[in-house]
Formats: structure tokens, C-alpha cells, sequence
């Protein structure tokens, strides 16, 4: 078991790596839809201003 | 927009696919390469594998930055920062799994050698691609200086593959294409090697693609931001 403690440490390490960039991107996306409701919010306001 | 979101699924599926051979092949199927390395050489596959779709992506953020210097267009610097990103995940990938591979067969994790460090420094280049982003407000003059950081960081790709071959290096010799004793003999060495330089690449591609299509999300949603910040002053 001893002997595997590098390869266990070098393939946990690739899977950390490709998770932490999985949840930049899913961030993201979350980003994008707080912002797009958000925008959704000051549209309706803008439309009842305008009596649309 | 239906036709890319089938590509996209059957993209992720054939990635899907091509790791989890990749993983049975370089874990289970390849034969240890030496005796005293053992299962530790096993690393080799992923360590690699990774390389080449780092550097694809660093080619394309090159192409990306020549079209946004010539062009102007805004859309080339977005493409360029979606496979810059996804570079910076690949070059990490390399930089992490080498010294822990390099600890089980040097014994040592580091060693300042032409190789290792100009792939250290072609990491920080692309890291600084990356983050400076963040620290910049203009979008003309932050896509500029990352068009040229961006070609500055993809032109070292030939310093770095051609490093163990110019220089007295710690790390080894090229298994491709290094001389007349390089080349890996074993077929399902071989094999475990191309898979996962196939799924890292289409990896690579996927994650391009995603990041791609947010940063274009998030320029259209800026721009709503704007015409609806000008309708709300006009009322």
C-alpha cells in the first residue's frame, strides 16, 4: 500500500483539478442566472411603469 | 441551438467513454514499465496525458489572440480565454502529477532543469492570461495585453518539448519521437497512453465549448445590462 501513495496522490490530484475547473464553470453559470433574473426583475418594473 | 446541444451530449458521452478506458487501461491492463518503480509508474499515462491537450488549447488561445489583434473583435478574445482557462487545467495537471511522480522515481519532487522550469514559467504565463483579466476594467486594453501574454506563453510550447533534447535535464528523455531508444514497445502501454491523451483532448474540447458559450452569455446578459440601465434613465 505504501509503494501506491504516490500514484493514489497523482490521480486524486488530476480528479481535484478537473472538479475545481467543473465548479468554476458552474459558478458561472449560476452568475449568469442571478444576473439574468435580475434583469427579468427591472423588466417588469420597467413594463408596469410603462403600463405594458 | 438543438444540433449543439446534441453535439455537445454525444461529446460528453464519447468522453465519458474514452476515460473510463483510458483509466481500466493504465491502472488494470498496461504492464509496469520497470521493476522498481512499480505500480508508481503507472502515473506516466496521466501525467502525459495531459501535455497534449494543454498544449492544443495553448495553440488555439495563440490562433485566438493573432485573430483578436488583427480583427479587433471581441469575440476571438472570449475563445481566447475559454481554451486559456482550460489550458491552465491541463498545464496544473502536469505540474502536480510530475513531482509526485518525479518523488517516486528520483526522490526528489524537484529539480531546476531546462524542462521543469520552462513549464513552471509557461504555467505562470498562462495563470497571469487568466487572472489578469480580473484586474483590468477596460475591455479593449485587457484583451490586447492577453492577446499578447497569450502569444508570448504559447510560443515557449517549443522551448519546453524541445528542452530535454538541448539540455542535461533531471526529467527523462522523450518517450515520443526522442531517438532511436524512445518509443513505448508494449501495445497495451500503447494503447493506455493514447486513450488518455484522446480523453484529456476531448476534455479539453468539451470544456472549451462550455466556457465558450458562458462567456458569450455573459457579454450578451452585460450588454442587456446596459440598454436596460439606459431605458430605466429615460423614464
Amino acid at each position: 500500500m505504501k509503494d501506491l501513495i504516490y500514484l493514489i496522490a497523482a490521480y486524486t490530484s488530476v480528479w481535484v483539478v478537473l472538479a475545481l475547473f467543473i465548479w468554476v464553470l458552474i459558478t458561472r453559470n449560476r452568475n449568469l442566472t442571478n444576473q439574468v433574473d435580475e434583469l427579468e426583475e427591472r423588466l417588469a418594473l420597467l413594463e408596469k411603469s410603462t403600463g405594458g | 441551438m438543438k444540433r449543439q446541444s446534441y453535439f455537445d451530449t454525444v461529446l460528453l458521452v464519447l468522453t465519458f467513454v474514452v476515460m473510463t478506458a483510458a483509466i481500466i487501461w493504465a491502472l488494470h491492463i498496461a504492464p509496469t514499465a520497470n521493476v522498481e518503480e512499480g505500480d508508481n509508474q503507472r502515473i506516466f499515462y496521466f501525467h502525459l496525458g495531459s501535455i497534449l491537450p494543454g498544449w492544443l488549447a495553448f495553440f488555439y488561445v495563440l490562433y485566438a489572440s493573432i485573430r483578436y489583434l488583427k480583427c479587433r473583435d471581441l469575440l476571438w478574445d472570449r475563445r481566447g480565454r475559454a481554451a486559456g482557462e482550460a489550458a491552465l487545467a491541463f498545464s496544473s495537471i502536469v505540474l502536480i502529477t510530475g513531482p509526485i511522480w518525479g518523488k517516486a522515481a528520483w526522490g526528489v519532487f524537484w529539480a531546476w532543469d531546462a524542462r521543469l522550469t520552462s513549464a513552471l514559467l509557461q504555467w505562470m504565463i498562462v495563470l497571469g492570461y487568466v487572472m489578469l483579466r480580473r484586474y483590468m476594467d477596460d475591455e479593449g486594453v485587457r484583451a490586447r495585453v492577453s492577446s499578447v501574454l497569450g502569444i508570448i506563453g504559447a510560443s515557449m510550447i517549443p522551448f519546453v518539448y524541445m528542452a530535454n533534447r538541448w539540455f542535461e535535464t533531471q526529467h527523462p528523455q522523450p518517450v515520443i519521437a526522442g531517438g532511436e531508444d524512445s518509443g513505448i514497445k508494449d501495445i497495451n502501454m500503447n494503447i493506455a497512453l493514447l486513450l488518455a491523451m484522446a480523453s484529456f483532448s476531448l476534455l479539453t474540447f468539451l470544456f472549451m465549448r462550455i466556457g465558450r458559450s458562458l462567456l458569450s452569455a455573459e457579454a450578451r446578459i452585460k450588454d442587456i445590462e446596459a440598454r436596460t440601465h439606459i431605458l430605466e434613465e429615460e423614464l
